[in-house]
């Protein structure tokens, strides 16, 4: 699994495990290459999220970092997510999403290979991509897709 | 406007002390090194605007965002965003955070708030609390989502103590789209924020910067507002009916509710 998601990481793709069922939440700003971005609101509860993010730095980094020289467009997968985008890396982030985290249960990715369909099982959306299937959710205000079992 | 009747004089109060006060700072900066303390004046310019934004009854902004986000060397690099809110008190309000590759709009009609993004065709929605201000609270810790110029519903509620604020000051004369305003500081534990503030008789914020204080390199956030304060909206605009082909998902929990932490 570590080497899993180093692999992935090295590609530039979070892939972010879960630990014995525990949610990580990959902000998408800190697993993708940037290690923060500005507050949007000043007064909006923030105890809670100031805490999160900031461990979420910590652990993410680590593994970011590595990333920095390897591929650059780690920075630019991020900005999917209401940042902005990059669409020049998008086409290479998007394949090695497939290849490297497709079957990995609990991985949660930004972006979704190629060749999806929508599925809905009852009442919620499914991608199912190949033999892999996605489900997406709002992380935030961001979208991103957490790996599941088939759902049906 | 006649729905703040305080609102004139405590402007003209504000802009009076301001004048003198700035000149203070002006003296003390030059001094150095000392945390400049809470200026009433822009205190009074602060409650006047958030009490004034807690009499409209309708309004609608255009506005244009900026954000820094910080990339894995430092370096900074700034997203832009429209924004659009449409607000109508007990009807609701819809954000819409158009970029330039990502459509997301907010709505809140007092029973539900929902998430939908018109180009995933993705949405999700949670029951809501009677209030935006509650409402915001609450997705914010549960689920991490932060709806752009949120700030708008919480000044001038009892939510927001006053003390939070450890320094104040008056900037002096600002303009934003052409529109003079009055500029103002502020600080607070871990973000600093500035305002310009409308000159005469509608205080509104026409500009607000966000600074992350508790990141070295303090990242920023800007937006520039356009206000109609005699907007056309639709009186069903607030509720979300989802289109044929919008897809039904759900929110992700933050790690602290999910471990069941308060």
């Amino acid at each position: 699994m570590a080497l899993e998601t180093l692999r992935s990481t090295l590609l530039g793709i979070a892939a972010t495990a879960l630990v014995a069922g525990q949610v990580v939440y990959t902000d998408t700003a800190d697993a993708r290459g940037y290690r923060g971005h500005a507050r949007t609101n000043v007064n909006v509860n923030r105890n809670i999220n100031r805490n999160v993010n900031r461990n979420v730095n910590r652990n993410v980094n680590r593994n970011v970092n590595r990333n920095v020289n390897v591929n650059r467009n780690v920075h630019v997968g991020v900005d999917r997510h209401g940042w902005g985008y990059h669409p020049i890396a998008t086409g290479v982030a998007v394949g090695a999403t497939a290849a490297v985290t497709a079957a990995v249960i609990g991985s949660v990715v930004n972006t979704l290979p190629p060749s999806c369909t929508s599925v809905i099982v009852n009442g919620m959306t499914y991608q199912q991509c190949g033999s892999t299937w996605y489900q997406p959710q709002y992380a935030g205000s961001n979208v991103t897709y957490v790996v599941v079992n088939p759902p049906r | 406007m006649t729905g703040y009747r305080g609102s004139r004089s405590a402007v003209v109060a504000a802009l009076l002390a301001a004048l003198s006060a700035s000149a203070a700072v002006a003296a003390e900066s030059g001094a150095g090194g000392q945390a400049p303390a809470v200026e009433p004046a822009a205190m009074h310019a602060l409650m006047a605007m958030s009490a004034y934004l807690r009499t409209l009854d309708s309004f609608s902004i255009k506005a244009e965002a900026s954000a820094d986000a910080v990339l894995d060397d430092g370096q900074k690099v700034q997203f832009d965003w429209d924004l659009r809110v449409d607000y109508a008190k007990g009807k609701g309000l819809k954000v819409d955070r158009v970029s330039p590759f990502r459509h997301l709009t907010y709505f809140y009609d007092y029973k539900h708030l929902t998430l939908f993004s018109p180009d995933l065709l993705y949405y999700a929605s949670t029951k809501a609390q009677p209030t935006i201000a509650k409402t915001l609270d609450e997705v914010s810790a549960r689920y991490g989502i932060e709806m752009p110029l949120a700030d708008l519903f919480f000044w001038g509620t009892e939510r927001l103590p006053t003390d939070a604020i450890k320094s104040a000051m008056t900037i002096g004369p600002g303009r934003v789209h052409g529109d003079a305003c009055r500029h103002y500081a502020y600080r607070q534990a871990d973000v600093d924020f500035q305002l310009c503030i409308a000159e005469g008789s509608h205080p509104l914020p026409l500009k607000l910067v966000i600074t992350t204080t508790d990141q070295p390199e303090q990242p920023q956030y800007e937006v520039r507002m356009t206000w109609d304060l005699k907007p056309h909206i639709a009186p069903d605009e607030f509720t979300f009916k989802p289109p044929r082909d919008a897809l039904p998902v759900t929110f992700r929990p933050m790690p602290a509710v999910a471990a069941g932490k308060p």
